[in-house]
């Protein structure tokens, strides 16, 4: 079980704003990894970077200036590739004393290597569900045939009634009633929840090694969500799936997820298993880490109509860079002690028990 | 400061009119026995909406025409610096609801009391100053700000709309309800693209107390921002209603947030309201099956057992239901071995008084 899907090693995705002629810095020095059979769930606020990390992943960011540098490994069959190897020739930046004088990115070469790379792997090897689920499906294509399209892509299969059984099949899977039926369906029949299913089936239907969920219950009922929440647990637990979970929602997190990456600003600022972040008794734990869950009312303080423990501030622009901690204009746990060290210097990742790494001058 | 009221003299001194009570809804009568009317701020009553399939250009060839009751028959009121939560679904109708009581879009039938004034009677220019009083903060965070006026300009639309005020009363008024919604004087100059989800909100809101007024129906105001930012929310509503004395009518599918904020709770299925009570009562004993759903769907923690009665199913306007609303779904219908009574055609059950002002519409209420 220990064998690693995905390795994710210092991903800096770079966006270039030419209105405000600086980089916003969307995800910067971003490194984990994903052991076979597990699930990784990535959580932040909006704006922190994690769906762009996993488009990175997909290469599916192509086009403007910007740059993507690092390494991402994906092993398959023992196989080991980079993919993101060699895409960094395509683009260059001139820079004079600091100041950023030209971005030049060949764009057609960078889809061509990325394209090259990609081929056969997304969809097939990784594939992802998308946040909003109405809007990811063809509004003009049946469901059957969409999902069939991705059976015959990648499985190889000719005879499109063959792909529609199968189709068919996975419906039945992801809990759609009367599946045979539901194939010759729009996506404008559906409801929400139904269309965030069908999605689940149609990335299944490949036999990924890796599945990206992206905000898989944003939007949706809150009976639903606790629905598609157990539906994906049992899909785990069938499929052996491997999941990379992103969700801006504890509560998902702590249902699904294996192990946490919190991500601020950009940056994981803790990474481990979900046991060692969650346990309320460890003496340390990140204060970003413990504002999220904080400001999910408790049923205990529903009852009791208690004020919600909200973080203050908002989330910080990437495009400053910061040269203290980036989460210290908002933090409620910096003291005496490390203030003067959280405003001038930014925390490294520090090991502070087996696997768990935090980004926090508390944990020196 | 917020209490001045902008509206024509004499409106307010009206005496507010007297309950009405309509015969033959047995349960609705015993609901309005013991309101004291005296500072009830909008009473709504046996409120319809049904709208209508466009069938095409050969429809009068069909015989029955197709209608979806998006509101049926809901009756509530809302006292004076109260909060009133609508909970359920979505598509069960509470935005509705909301749009009707500004009469943004005009009922089938029933009747809005706003402040002694039916909605209904009122003539249009009556009625635009009827909704200075009353605002409604929009779902959609997007659509609801211009994008091509800056934050400043918003808001000084919204404030000489109703009142004619110079240059210097228009900027302190601006800076006044920056400061009430916690927004740096920075951003006045941004476009709506340019803020977060967090601070769009907050302008939207800022815009609703910009005209002053006493009732603000909340429709989702939460749906679309991060946790952490929704308790800035919700925090930020609670701290105006008690500074302000604001009723509001908060419209949410999170029972979470209109346990914590109302002081009553309405649950809403299919058009029409099932359970109705104090937030207290409803939180620790719910009635209504459907109302025992929706709590158990919330999480708390890693480990949790998922309901068995909780299922995919939603409901389907377009597939009437004979009885009660309810039984497809319902966990008691099945336990009790699919009573007559609740797919009885002729008796749905009416929203009755079960304890100490809770109502539920229900055969069998869980006690």
């Amino acid at each position: 079980m220990s064998e690693e899907i995905l390795k994710v090693e210092d991903l800096r995705t770079y966006f270039y704003s030419y209105t405000k002629e600086a980089f916003i810095r969307s995800v910067d020095s971003v490194s984990f990894s994903i052991r076979k059979g597990e699930v990784l769930g990535i959580v932040g606020e909006s704006g922190c970077g994690k769906s762009v990390a996993a488009q990175s992943i997909l290469g599916l960011i192509t086009d403007g200036p910007g740059i993507i540098s690092g390494n991402i490994f994906l092993t398959r069959n023992d196989k080991t590739v980079n993919l993101l190897d060699g895409l960094s020739d395509y683009a260059s930046i001139r820079t004079k004393r600091k100041a950023i004088l030209e971005i030049s990115k060949d764009i057609s070469g960078w889809l061509k290597r990325s394209e090259s790379l990609m081929k056969g792997i997304r969809g097939k090897v990784i594939s992802m569900i998308f946040q909003n689920p109405k809007s990811a499906l063809n509004p003009f294509i049946t469901v059957g045939d969409q999902i069939s399209e991705s059976i015959m892509l990648h499985k190889g299969i000719q005879a499109k009634k063959e792909a529609m059984a199968i189709a068919s099949k996975w419906l039945e899977r992801v809990q759609i009633d009367s599946p045979s039926m539901r194939l010759y369906d729009y996506p404008h029949g559906l409801s929400g929840g139904m269309c965030q299913r069908v999605m689940i089936a149609m990335a299944l239907s490949s036999e990924p090694s890796l599945l990206i969920a992206d905000e898989p219950t944003t939007g949706l009922d809150v009976t639903i969500q606790t629905k598609i929440v157990e539906l994906l647990k049992k899909l785990r637990e069938e499929l052996a799936l491997t999941i990379l979970l992103i969700t801006h929602d504890m509560n998902v997190i702590m249902q699904l997820a294996d192990r946490i990456a919190v991500m601020y600003g950009g940056r994981i600022v803790e990474y481990g298993l979900k046991k060692e972040i969650m346990d309320s008794n460890s003496f340390i734990r990140h204060p970003y880490t413990i504002a999220l869950l904080n400001s999910i009312p408790t049923i205990g303080e529903i009852k009791a109509k208690e004020r919600l423990r909200a973080i203050k501030g908002d989330v910080p622009d990437t495009i400053t860079l910061y040269r203290g901690c980036r989460f210290y204009e908002r933090c409620t746990l910096k003291n005496d002690r490390i203030k003067k060290r959280c405003k001038e210097a930014e925390p490294e990742m520090i090991e502070i028990g087996t696997g768990h790494y935090m980004r926090c001058w508390l944990a020196e | 400061m917020g209490q001045g009221t902008i509206c024509a003299a004499g409106w307010q001194s009206n005496p507010p009119n007297p309950p009405l009570l309509k015969g033959g809804k047995g349960g609705i009568i015993d609901f309005y026995w013991e309101i004291d009317m005296s500072d009830t701020i909008l009473d709504v009553i046996n409120l319809k909406k049904y709208f209508y399939h466009s069938a095409g250009l050969f429809s009068f060839l069909k015989k029955e025409k197709s209608i979806i009751p998006a509101v049926d028959d809901v009756s509530f009121y809302l006292k004076e610096k109260e909060i009133l939560g609508l909970v359920g679904e979505s598509g069960c109708g509470k935005t509705t609801v909301g749009k009707l009581i500004l009469r943004l879009i005009e009922p089938t039938d029933g009747r809005i009391i706003f402040n002694g004034m039916d909605m209904q009677n009122l003539q249009k220019s009556e009625l635009r100053k009827v909704r200075s009083q009353m605002q409604m903060i929009f779902q959609d965070l997007d659509a609801a700000l211009n994008p091509r006026m800056k934050v400043k300009d918003i808001l000084k639309e919204a404030i000489t709309v109703y009142e004619d005020l110079d240059y210097y009363q228009v900027n302190k008024r601006i800076a006044e309800l920056m400061n009430q919604v916690n927004l740096k004087k920075s951003k006045l100059g941004n476009y709506p693209d340019e803020l977060s989800g967090g601070e769009k909100r907050r302008v939207g809101i800022a815009r609703v107390l910009a005209v002053k007024p006493k009732l603000i129906i909340a429709d989702e105001p939460t749906s679309a921002l991060d946790v952490s930012i929704q308790a800035q929310v919700i925090n930020l509503l609670r701290d105006l209603q008690e500074k302000l004395g604001l009723s509001y009518l908060f419209i949410s599918h999170d029972l979470r947030l209109v346990e914590l904020i109302s002081n009553k709770v309405a649950v809403m299925y299919m058009g029409r309201i099932v359970e109705m009570g104090l937030s207290d009562r409803i939180a620790h004993k719910p009635m209504h099956p459907y109302t025992n759903i929706l709590w158990s769907s919330l999480t708390e923690g890693g480990d949790k057992v998922i309901s068995p009665g909780l299922s995919w199913q939603v409901f389907d306007f377009e597939r009437p239901v004979t009885g009660c609303r309810f039984h497809p779904r319902c966990e008691v219908f099945k336990s009790r071995g699919n009573p007559k009574e609740c797919i009885d055609l002729q008796n749905e059950p009416k929203l009755t008084q079960i304890g100490a002002s809770h109502y539920v519409a229900c055969h069998f209420p869980l006690l």
